[in-house]
């Protein structure tokens, strides 16, 4: 956590800088962020060309309008959050051109075997059998779950990316881990738990 | 494992981490470039309606100084050709 707040004060300072005008702190900027940014445009929109624009749209409104916004308290959580209104307003552009899309309202994350890690990286099928089982959980619960795990951000920061209140963040992540609990792998998930040791947060 | 292995709200009791899809550096590094490129171009299209005025207002100028030359100019000559006409008309004693 103390690291996290380092890294904000770092990250606020950049930012600073950048709504000054200075572009070796936009820079230093996108390079700390771009990599969880990316992943996340990747997870919701499913496609490297789009991530790649998402992220690059997102930086430079930001830099045509950094003098415009308000001051921010917490710089990577505003990232994230800009990123999302972006990639839902990109997908309302398409509704309203009468394009076919999969998703809308709510965009849908898909957890693959590989970014799941576990003490023992050769067991693909337990990596296989969580991916499934984070899979199964419904569209807003695998967000949370996503930006708490993948993002390790906290409930209040989740909340302003997904633009629900602490609450919510907080039933929807009880709820998730629930079904985790209650879910027919858990017994295959506790059995193989025993042959290797949780790799630590 | 724990009862409470599956905890509400705990992170630290999750039994597995995720990773990301590596991005290179090379894949951020060309990221950034084309967002710079897409500044810089941001900015030079931010002085176009400045630099049309500025445009519109020296055309304007050229055009007033160039019509004010060409009517002196065409004036003189028409003096110029008065002055001719009256001297082959009136003779050099009467010019005076």
């Amino acid at each position: 956590m103390l690291q996290d707040s380092h890294n904000n004060e770092q990250l606020l300072q950049w930012w600073r800088a950048a709504r000054e005008g200075d572009v070796h702190a936009f820079k230093a900027l996108h390079h700390h962020l771009f990599e969880g940014l990316y992943a996340y445009a990747l997870k919701l929109l499913d496609d490297e060309t789009l991530s790649n624009e998402a992220v690059q749209d997102l930086f430079v409104k930001l830099w045509v309008k950094k003098k415009s916004l308000h001051s921010i308290q917490q710089v990577k959580p505003y990232f994230y959050a800009a990123l999302r209104k972006q990639i839902l307003n990109y997908f309302r552009d398409l509704k309203l051109k009468n394009i076919k899309i999969q998703f809308f309202q709510q965009p849908n994350i898909e957890f693959s075997p590989e970014e799941i890690i576990v003490k023992k990286e050769s067991d693909f099928i337990l990596q296989q059998k969580i991916s499934i089982l984070l899979n199964q959980l419904p569209k807003r619960q695998k967000e949370v779950i996503y930006l708490r795990y993948f993002e390790n951000m906290d409930n209040q920061q989740i909340a302003e990316i997904m633009g629900i209140n602490y609450q919510s963040v907080s039933n929807l992540t009880q709820k998730a881990l629930h079904k985790l609990r209650d879910a027919k792998m858990l017994s295959t998930l506790i059995s193989l738990s025993f042959l290797f040791q949780f790799v630590k947060n | 494992m724990p009862d409470n292995f599956w905890e509400e709200n705990s992170g630290e009791n999750f039994p597995f981490q995720f990773r990301h899809k590596p991005s290179t550096e090379a894949h951020r590094n060309a990221n950034w470039s084309s967002i710079e490129n897409r500044i810089t171009g941001q900015q030079l299209r931010s002085i176009y309606p400045m630099l049309k005025h500025i445009l519109i207002a020296a055309s304007f100028f050229l055009l007033v100084a160039l019509t004010y030359f060409f009517v002196n100019q065409n004036v003189n000559q028409n003096l110029h050709s008065t002055e001719q006409y009256a001297i082959v008309q009136t003779g050099f004693g009467e010019m005076k």
